[in-house]
């Protein structure tokens, strides 16, 4: 296997358990516990809503409280937030600037992301935090500037612009885009960084790391009896778990329901509109979420909506709303390529609530 | 002669994102509970398979409209085929609401609610020469809706262009969907809101020849001014008669007067 | 010229008059507050829900009232019941008159009881009318939103028919009211007996003879003291 850049091992496996990826965040679970490869002491969650993201909750649980130090900074109290040891409640995007926003691709533009209005609480931009901490950690070389259109001015100027400049052009500099595979075109190059420079359908990549070069079909495992395989998706109305608060979505929709086949639902005597609780396969629950009686779900599944089951008091709407497919999958299995986690191999049972 | 907008729905290209709900609530500052937009959806079983749409309730903004032939004050009126809303002539007295043969206006805070294409009190239209031939309301804005819909199944324009528009997607559609059509050509004296349907129009629940009742327009047309009318003649009638008619009984008890010359005075 | 004071008869009752006061302010309350939905010039009363609000209120006493009769004059209740509807030979032949009658003449009337033909006519009508307003008008405020088109436009009809028929019978009993002077019976509860013997002279006749027609300035002090008459209110 090809080692990084660093020759070493990370706690995530990158390269090891997996090939290639970002940061496998589930694939830190067992180190912060075990402390193998390495012991893991502290841990910044930014914008990572923890309990809905990764998988088997309790087992999160146990890590946060093995950790010496965690730190939350989000915008939301949500669920992770009071298992932490420090919080930075942070401004909204409306309420801060950001660092420019500099897209390539086709059509190359910078954007501006600037505060509407001054932070409604006692929140601080991200900027703001960075710096501070930057400068109590002896980083003051790092932090030359004091503001963050000082900050921004500086960049700007590399493209002989400033802040106001950009005002005046509404926030967006446009630059001349060309197509993506022109140059490849021209040049004879490829986009695709294979030994052939073609898209490959045996890969040799794969071959050299230990992988079967081809798709390998494994047959999923079936569930116990009496379960069924928890399939969860997104609704159009509602952005991750990070939504479910905010007043005109959480009035389109305020909970999730529990999809259950029509011909299953009959057997089991239930109708739409029920409430039960869900188990899985490893006893983890949550609940109670509504019914919907559909034909639409097969009769060996079950399909609910994420992000919902928030359990943070501080997310005063969404508190107690539907159930948590986060916290009933606590198995997944790992994509050897990616590092990402199949999370569709849960199983759960219907308990109606009493 | 006043052009004639519209809006229209394309069910095929709808996501059912409700995006355009939640900006026609945000954007009209609307308080929480009201809408006017909602969108569902409709899943049947069929032919051992499923079919499925997005709906929308809405105003339809129906040319002869049946709540602007209730509304007894004027706050329910037509503009440029758009049926508005002046809130300070509303009486909240809820005819609007039974009239509707969609079921749309509703009353909130003692006014009638429901979309009025964005034509708030400044709003007027303003045609903009573009590509899209985009049109300006309320404040040089699109309605909320069309402006946010990310897949374009929302469109503001001129009615008639609007519907050849639709009718030609129709034809495209029709090998997808056999029955596919054009809701609102005629019916109502055609509608302000143009839905390009996938199925017949009782699969969403939508009538399919919907009318404004003739009771309605009797009782509005006939029977109101009649019985104004008759009052006023009545009283009229009543007015003139009354000169002639005093005048005999005060003839009559002077006669009476001299033939009985004891007793009965004069009456105050 | 003699000035003896004319004789007086008591026609109504404080009860009575205090009824009908209350009848005439809340009815013609309703017709505004109900006219404000009929003409969009006069739309600016019903905006806000003005004129709504009065007629419910209005709407209130105007129900009300024949339980309110029913309660303080059960007899009198009953008995005028019994009248408005009851037409005998004499009725027919006033109706034959009715043309002159509403033209001024009374001669050749036959001689008519407390309510004449037309009254009763009047009174039947109205408690008619009265009905179909009053459950139609109650159908429109608590089906608000619920009856659809269909329901809406006919009850509306029914209601607006009746505050027609109601409205004719109003414009029709001022008309006579002071046609023939007759004002007095409501604002103080007495008529002059010229009046009496001219419009209800088989009233007249049958009431009893003594305590009864009072001079003017002993029916000043009897405004008070009807409990101790016998009443031509029955």
């Amino acid at each position: 296997m090809p080692p990084g850049p660093t020759g070493k091992t990370r706690a995530d496996g990158v390269r090891q358990t997996f090939l290639r990826g970002a940061t496998a965040m589930q694939e830190l679970i067992e180190p912060m516990i075990t402390g193998t490869p390495y012991p893991i002491k502290g841990l910044v969650l930014y914008g990572t809503n923890l309990f809905h993201t990764v998988p088997n909750v309790p087992r999160t649980k146990e890590a946060l409280q093995n950790l010496d130090f965690v730190l939350a900074i989000d915008v939301l109290p949500q669920d992770h937030v009071a298992w932490s040891d420090v919080v930075f409640p942070e401004a909204t995007y409306l309420e801060r600037y950001d660092e420019l926003w500099a897209c390539g691709h086709k059509t190359p533009y910078i954007a501006l992301r600037e505060p509407a209005i001054e932070p409604l609480y006692q929140t601080k931009p991200g900027w703001w935090m960075a710096r501070e901490l930057g400068l109590r950690l002896g980083l003051e070389t790092f932090f030359p500037w004091q503001t963050a259109e000082e900050y921004l001015n500086q960049r700007l100027s590399s493209i002989g612009m400033d802040l106001d400049q950009l005002r005046k052009q509404n926030g967006v500099v446009i630059q001349k885009g060309k197509p993506y595979l022109a140059n490849f075109e021209a040049t004879g190059g490829s986009p695709f960084n294979t030994p052939s420079r073609k898209v490959e359908l045996y890969s040799e990549a794969l071959s050299t790391a230990g992988h079967s070069p081809l798709p390998d079909y494994q047959p999923p495992a079936e569930g116990p009896a009496g379960y069924f395989r928890l399939l969860y998706g997104r609704s159009p109305v509602h952005t991750f778990a990070r939504t479910q608060n905010t007043p005109a979505l959480y009035e389109l929709q305020s909970e999730n329901e529990v999809w259950v086949n029509d011909t299953a639902a009959a057997r089991m005597g239930l109708r739409s509109g029920d409430r039960v609780w869900l188990e899985n396969q490893d006893g983890a629950k949550s609940g109670p979420i509504a019914v919907k009686v559909t034909p639409r779900i097969r009769p060996d599944c079950v399909y609910m909506v994420h992000g919902f089951g928030h359990d943070a008091p501080g997310m005063t709407r969404a508190h107690g709303k539907g159930a948590s497919d986060a916290t009933l999958q606590t198995r997944y299995v790992l994509d050897r390529i990616s590092g990402g986690a199949g999370l569709r191999v849960n199983f759960v049972k219907l308990v109606r609530e009493a | 002669m006043a052009v004639r907008y519209a809006i229209s729905i394309d069910l095929d290209r709808c996501i059912g994102c409700q995006a355009c709900a939640v900006a026609c609530q945000t954007g009209n500052e609307l308080p929480a509970g009201d809408s006017f937009i909602t969108v569902s959806d409709t899943v049947q079983s069929r032919g051992g398979g499923l079919w499925g749409s997005f709906v929308h309730h809405r105003c339809f903004h129906c040319d002869a409209a049946a709540c602007v032939t209730v509304c007894p004050t004027g706050a329910l009126a037509k503009q440029n085929g758009l049926t508005v809303i002046e809130p300070e002539k509303c009486t909240a007295c809820g005819y609007c609401t039974d009239a509707c043969p969609f079921d749309v206006p509703h009353i909130r805070d003692n006014r009638v609610s429901k979309c009025t294409a964005c034509l708030g009190a400044r709003g007027r239209i303003v045609p903009v020469p573009d590509a899209r031939a985009g049109l300006l309301l309320r404040d040089g804005q699109e309605p909320w809706c069309v402006e946010t819909c990310p897949s374009q199944a929302l469109r503001f324009g001129e009615r008639e262009r609007l519907l050849a528009e639709a009718k030609s997607r129709v034809a495209a559609l029709r090998s997808r969907y056999p029955n596919a059509a054009v809701y609102g050509e005629t019916p109502l004296g055609g509608l302000g809101l143009l839905m390009i349907l996938l199925d017949r129009p009782d699969a969403y629940g939508l009538p399919a020849k919907p009318v404004v009742p003739s009771t309605l327009t009797v009782w509005q047309d006939v029977v109101q001014p009649a019985a104004s009318g008759l009052s006023a003649l009545a009283a009229a009638a009543m007015g003139l008669m009354f000169i002639v008619a005093r005048r005999q009984h005060a003839r009559e008890k002077a006669e009476i007067a001299e033939e009985t010359p004891v007793g009965g005075q004069d009456h105050e | 010229m003699s000035s003896e004071s004319p004789r007086l008869v008591q026609r109504y009752l404080r009860a009575q008059r205090f009824i009908h006061w209350i009848g005439v302010a809340s009815f013609l309350t309703l017709l505004f507050s109900g006219i404000a939905l009929l003409f969009p010039p006069l739309s600016f009363l019903a905006a806000g829900g003005l004129s709504r609000l009065m007629h419910q209120i209005a709407a209130i006493p105007f129900v009300a009232l024949p339980l309110v009769y029913a309660v303080l004059l059960p007899r009198q209740t009953k008995e005028l019941l019994i009248e408005s509807f009851t037409y005998a030979r004499e009725d027919w032949e006033w109706f034959k008159h009715m043309p002159a009658y509403m033209l001024g003449r009374t001669r050749g009337l036959p001689p008519q009881g407390r309510l004449n033909a037309g009254q009763k006519l009047h009174h039947a009508g109205t408690f008619l009318m009265f009905g179909t307003v009053a459950v139609s008008g109650f159908v429109l405020w608590v089906g608000k939103g619920r009856l659809g088109a269909n329901g809406l436009a006919c009850t509306a009809m029914v209601h607006d028919l009746a505050m027609l028929g109601l409205s004719v019978l109003m414009i029709g009993h001022v008309y006579f009211t002071f046609l023939y002077d007759a004002f007095s019976a409501m604002r103080t509860g007495f008529v002059t007996e010229e009046y009496a013997r001219m419009e209800h002279a088989k009233w007249l006749a049958a009431l009893p003879s003594e305590g009864f027609a009072f001079a003017p300035d002993a029916s000043k002090s009897a405004e008070g003291s009807e409990g101790d008459t016998k009443s031509a209110a029955e």
